[in-house]
């Protein structure tokens, strides 16, 4: 298939698509007033298995279903069709990111304690073991304590924006891509409607989960989250500390706002704004998997501080359709900011049944490193993809 | 980074004093957009678990409006929309459901 080719079928997509919605968890949860996460999702940082009023949320542009109804299991498949500019000499092509199930079951009659196990069965490798843990709440739903759950097992870094997304630069940049999980103990709290606030003590960095390490005893890891929701806008921030042994620390900090300009004015322009901020040091290496050219020049540079920024615009065209504007910017060393990747991206999401979205983008890459500019890396290439998600 | 908070701290003033002009509008569009999600266009609810609202009196949706708001009703989602709400807006919003046809 040429390339002029492939660049027409993608257009064709485009417009195809243009036709019919989003979802994006933050989005709803500023434009309905959630603070907590735990109104739609069983986990406090959000993002996995879907609560019964969770689920009843996401399908209210179609009629129940008794998927609906049950509250016992949850499953997701996440297909990708991924097509860079170089395909013959950059992986790409379709590929299966998440084919998970996930069973949740009360373990009191007062259904204040859950247990949640989510194995992703069929997806990437990097991905087996998500959200697997056992969460006891101290309060009943909607009710504002300092102290509202604690959360002991494996669970996704309440860290920055939370995204479906894995090659967002501030997610790749902190290692907290769709696929990273930690393992330990969560204590949240939402005191208030206005403020919530996470606290973790995790094992290690880059542990997959799935067994006992030599050495990895002696490896721990803290991440604090707060978030403030004043009016239509979110405000939050994050820290991350991980201690591998007494030469490899590595720390991160977010800043990150969600502003719902539907809340403030749907009639005018029902869009959602996020922005985050990032800076981190010793996650340098995740640019080795698969996402930089040159290795030589990410080894040159694994201790080094990087800072990166996120704009993403979702504009709900329809109830069922959303545009999607993206903008990514990384500087992996901070002592070299002329040394940079950065990404556009537009696209359209599409809300085609009750849990099936189906989603195109077509994106600009570009690295300005000489050695990263040859564009045989991921992130300095153009590249078009088709990412079909069915959840329930 | 100081320019970045310089600006965002602008476009935060911007539209914080925008959306009290435009609430002095009254638009019941921005106001129901955040029930339909939920109750319907037309106040006819979607699944058997959430409530029509059309044709439902005026006195008694202002009275649970804000018995969720006040936390004498719990829902969890319901409880932090409710919240949201002020005296004019939980007004305006019965009258339009309580004078939508069944």
């Amino acid at each position: 298939m040429t390339h002029k080719l492939r660049l027409g079928m993608s257009t064709m997509l485009f417009i195809l698509f243009f036709i019919s919605k989003s979802y994006a968890t933050q989005d709803y949860a500023v434009r309905y007033n959630q603070i907590s996460c735990t109104s739609c999702h069983y986990s406090p940082v959000g993002g996995g298995p879907l609560k019964r009023s969770g689920k009843l949320f996401q399908t209210s542009q179609f009629q129940t279903t008794p998927l609906d109804l049950q509250n016992y299991i949850s499953a997701e498949i996440i297909g990708l069709a991924y097509i860079p500019e170089k395909p013959k000499t950059t992986k790409g092509g379709l590929g299966l990111m998440a084919g998970s199930l996930a069973v949740h079951v009360p373990l009191t009659e007062r259904k204040n304690s859950f247990l949640v196990i989510e194995n992703n069965i069929a997806g990437f490798g990097l991905a087996p073991l998500r959200d697997t843990y056992v969460l006891y709440n101290f309060y009943k739903e909607a009710e504002y304590k300092w102290f509202e759950s604690i959360l002991i097992g494996r669970f996704r870094s309440p860290f920055g924006l939370v995204s479906h997304e894995h090659r967002t630069y501030t997610r790749i940049q902190t290692g907290t891509r769709w696929f990273d999980f930690e393992t330990g103990v969560l204590l949240s709290g939402t005191p208030n409607s206005k403020m919530h606030y996470d606290l973790a003590l995790v094992n290690g960095k880059n542990f997959y989960g799935d067994g006992l390490k030599a050495g990895q005893a002696n490896e721990w890891g803290s991440i604090f989250n707060i978030r403030i929701m004043p009016s239509f806008f979110l405000l939050g921030s994050s820290l991350s500390y991980y201690r591998s042994d007494p030469i490899d620390v590595s720390h991160s900090w977010s800043m990150y706002s969600v502003i719902s300009l539907a809340r403030l004015n749907y009639k005018f322009f029902p869009a959602t704004l996020k922005l985050e901020y990032t800076e981190a040091k010793g996650f340098n290496s995740i640019l080795n998997q698969g996402n930089a050219s040159d290795p030589n020049y990410v080894n040159s540079i694994l201790n080094a501080r990087s800072k990166g920024f996120l704009v993403r615009l979702d504009w709900l065209i329809t109830n069922k359709l959303t545009l999607i504007y993206k903008y990514d910017w990384l500087t992996p060393d901070s002592d070299y900011p002329i040394d940079i990747y950065e990404r556009h991206g537009l696209g359209v999401r599409w809300n085609v049944s009750p849990y099936t979205y189906l989603s195109f983008r077509s994106e600009i890459g570009n690295a300005s490193h000489p050695s990263e500019n040859s564009k045989s890396g991921q992130l300095a290439q153009n590249a078009n993809f088709l990412i079909l998600e069915a959840s329930f | 980074m100081k320019k970045l908070l310089l600006n965002l701290t602008i476009f935060i003033l911007f539209f914080n004093s925008f959306t009290y002009a435009q609430s002095n509008l009254d638009d019941d569009v921005n106001l129901i957009s955040s029930c339909v999600a939920c109750h319907g266009q037309n106040g006819i609810s979607p699944n058997e678990e959430w409530p029509n609202l059309a044709g439902q009196k005026k006195q008694y949706l202002i009275i649970q409006l804000n018995n969720f708001k006040q936390s004498q009703r719990v829902n969890v989602l319901m409880s932090p929309i409710s919240k949201m709400l002020n005296e004019k807006q939980i007004e305006a919003i019965a009258n339009y459901y309580s004078n939508l046809g069944l």
